[in-house]
Parts: structure tokens; sequence; C-alpha cells
């Protein structure tokens, strides 16, 4: 199946920004725990990889009650590598084309799916809110550059679709440093929320009360 | 056992609580009414918390009267993990159980399977079955040199030989694992289509 995609979701993080002292996936935000979200907000897709390092065991916990057929992979460099460590080694069994989630992103389900679609590599990009954006240089119609340092209206979301040897080659630092040889890539304006600090939280919960489709996923 | 030297992928398995849904000895000892004991002593030593050398050969002796073919009965009756057999055997060749269980009690039902395998030795005394040498299950790496390995495992005993293997792949389709497996495991799998699946891309 030459269009099939694994979605691969890193959650091996401390989330330490946090400071609630315990795996940023377990994290609840409006009532449930991040990873579950995301989670329930896939369903519909059959590949399901997970990537946990911190307290793996109960972030395993909680991947088992919802999709038990869930591939468990393990960072146990989760302290000392980014977080292209995690897709890189979620990417080495997936199939033709990984879509790559953040641990920390709650995304408009309409979006992830259109991404999913997308017939080629594709970047996510929102217009820029984070405090320390990878902005995204957007020139005819495709991104042709990902930089902490030029400031751009654009920064890149955190949700990306890439070819399985793409998402295998990533390294060990940042994603999108990793990316830059695929570059330029499509992309699609997304809706969604990060959820890094303690303000962020009520913040996202804001956000899927006011954002139709999540309230579908609510449960 | 013919093997080529140059060959691809070595893919190996446990026995208890992998390839079979249970552990074999609780279900052995239920014919000779030790079904607890054996029981509580086996889930101990998976999850780590006894040694396994010394609570092996305890077990072995409470069963040492069960005669050898009541045993091989008992095991060909198990209940297994179909899918992950039928997988073994269309990969034949390429799949070796590892199993420091006795080879008495192991080997009829390999052999009934057409399927390759390391255990450890037994011998009889007196008509009463004993350990004569417990595998370690390290130095069955030593007979794959060069090779790239798959282990898949799920109990404590098997923690050496998944961070050895080229991939370790800690099995949880039965039960949760024990840290000592999951700190060194490459992946864990808790649903037997996945696992195949995944074998299947290794």
């Amino acid at each position: 199946m030459s269009n099939s995609v694994t979605v691969v979701i890193s959650a091996a993080g401390l989330g330490t920004r946090l400071g609630l002292n315990r795996p940023k996936a377990l994290v609840s935000v409006a009532g449930r725990p991040l990873l579950e979200w995301q989670l329930e907000m896939t369903r519909a897709i059959d590949r399901i990889v997970v990537v946990v390092g911190f307290r793996a065991q109960e972030v395993v916990s909680l991947v088992r009650g919802i999709r038990p057929d869930a591939l468990i992979c393990l960072n146990h460099e989760f302290a000392t590598t980014g977080t292209a460590a995690s897709v890189a080694r979620g990417a080495e069994t997936a199939s033709d084309w990984v879509l790559s989630l953040d641990g920390d992103l709650l995304v408009d389900p309409t979006d992830l799916y259109e991404l999913i679609a997308s017939p080629s590599s594709c970047l996510g990009l929102v217009p820029v809110v984070s405090t320390a954006p990878v902005y995204a240089t957007v020139d005819d119609g495709v991104v042709t550059g990902l930089s902490q340092d030029e400031e751009t209206p654009w920064e890149w979301s955190g949700l990306v679709k890439l070819r399985r040897t793409e998402a295998a080659a990533l390294g060990r630092g940042h994603v999108f440093e990793g990316m830059k040889p695929s570059l330029p890539m499509a992309y699609r304006g997304i809706h969604c929320v990060e959820v890094d600090e303690v303000e962020d939280l009520a913040r996202a919960k804001a956000w899927i009360e006011s954002t139709p489709r999540m309230r579908e996923y609510a449960g | 056992m013919t093997s080529d030297p140059d060959g691809g992928t070595v893919f190996l398995f446990d026995f208890d609580g992998t390839i079979t849904a249970t552990e074999l000895l609780p279900v052995i000892a239920a014919e000779v009414g030790l079904a607890r004991e054996i029981g509580e002593l086996t889930a101990a030593t998976m999850a780590g918390e006894v040694l396994f050398d010394a609570s092996f050969r305890r077990r072995v002796d409470l069963l040492a009267e069960v005669p050898v073919a009541r045993v091989a009965e008992i095991v060909t009756e198990m209940p297994v993990l179909e899918q992950l057999v039928k997988w073994i055997k269309s990969r034949r060749s390429e799949c070796w159980i590892v199993t420091s269980n006795l080879d008495c009690w192991v080997r009829p039902w390999l052999d009934r399977h057409g399927l390759e395998g390391f255990t450890s030795r037994s011998n009889m005394r007196s008509g009463r079955v004993a350990v004569e040498h417990i595998l370690r299950k390290e130095s069955v790496l030593r007979r794959f040199p060069g090779r790239r390995t798959v282990m898949v495992g799920d109990g404590a005993n098997d923690a050496e030989l998944i961070s050895e293997a080229t991939v370790g792949i800690a099995n949880a389709i039965v039960h949760d694992v024990p840290p000592v497996v999951l700190e060194v495991a490459d992946y864990l799998v808790m649903d037997e289509g996945t696992l195949c699946r995944t074998l299947s891309r290794l």
C-alpha cells in the first residue's frame, strides 16, 4: 500500500517546563491526558507508533487502555537527545509515509486528516504564536527555509508528513534541522495548540471548547 | 541445522509466556497439586524478584516425578499465540526458540511444529527429572556471529538477550513486562497482529 501512513507520536519527553513532575503526554487538558486526546483523534489510522522514554511504563499503560495495537518504541536517550531521535526511531518500522506528531500538540482533526491525505511531504504551519518559534520561510507556495533566527509570519507547528526515509534520517537533535535536506516542502495552514508552559493549559482548554471538531472527540 | 553464515536476520523467541499464552510450569504443577506454590515462585522469578537459577532448580525438583510423557501431553495442549506461531512457521529457517525450560519437556513440542530451539538440559535419575545444565540465554548470540538478531521475550530472564540482540522486543501481549525488560527493549507490543507486522518489517 504505497499511500499508507503511520502516525508517530513523540511522547518520550519530560515536560520539565510544565513543572508537573509527569510526562507531558500524561498532563491533563480539559479533563483528559494529552496523549489520550491524540489517540482518540487518530482512531481511524491503522498504524500508530508511540515513542516513549520518561516514565515509560505509565505512558505505556495509558496507550494499552486506548490503542493496544499501537507499537511502542522506546527511546532510552530521551534526556539527552532531541525529538528527532524519537521520530527517527519511530519511523524505522513504519509504512511508506510518516505523520510525525509532537506529544505536546493538539491539532484540529480536520487539519490532521487533510495533512495525512497530502500527496507529498507537507509541513503544518501556523501564524507565529510561540515564544521560541521555528520560523518558516514561504516562497511561491512552498517552504524554503526553517530557522529559529530569521523572523517570518509563519511558524512550524510540530506536525509534518514525511516519507519514511526522510523521517528515519532526521538525526538526533531538532526535527526542523533534520528536515532541511527535504526542503522545499509543501505546507498547509493548520489550527492547533501547543502545551508547553503552565499558562498553555488554560489556553488549550479554551481552544478545545471553542473548536467544534475537538468537541466531537471529547468522549 | 543449516544456516547460511552470510544470511539475513535471526529471530529468537522465548517460549513460556511468549509462544505459550501462560507459563508452563504452573500448569504441570497442577498435576501434583502444587499449582499455587509453583505459580507464585514462577511469577516472582519472571518479575525479577527471585534469581532464576535457584528458582528453576527448585521448581523442577518439585515437579521431578511427573511422568515426562504426561508433560509432553500438557505442553501440546497449552494455548499458544496462534498468529505468532504461524508467523514463525512461515519463516521457519530464520527462527529459533530460546528457552531455559527443559529439553525433555519442550523438545516434543518443537519437534511437532518443526522448529529449532535452544533449551536447558535435563537428565533422569531414578525416574526423577533433574536439571543438568541451565541454558545461558546470552550465549545463544555467540552461535550467530555477525548476524543481525531480533529477540522477543517477556520475563526478567530475557532481559539480557533483549538488551544484546540487535533489536529487542518486549512482549506485553499477555501481561506487563518487568521494569528490567522495559529498560533495555527497543520496542514493546501489546497485540499479536502488531508483533507479527513489526517482525515482518525488521
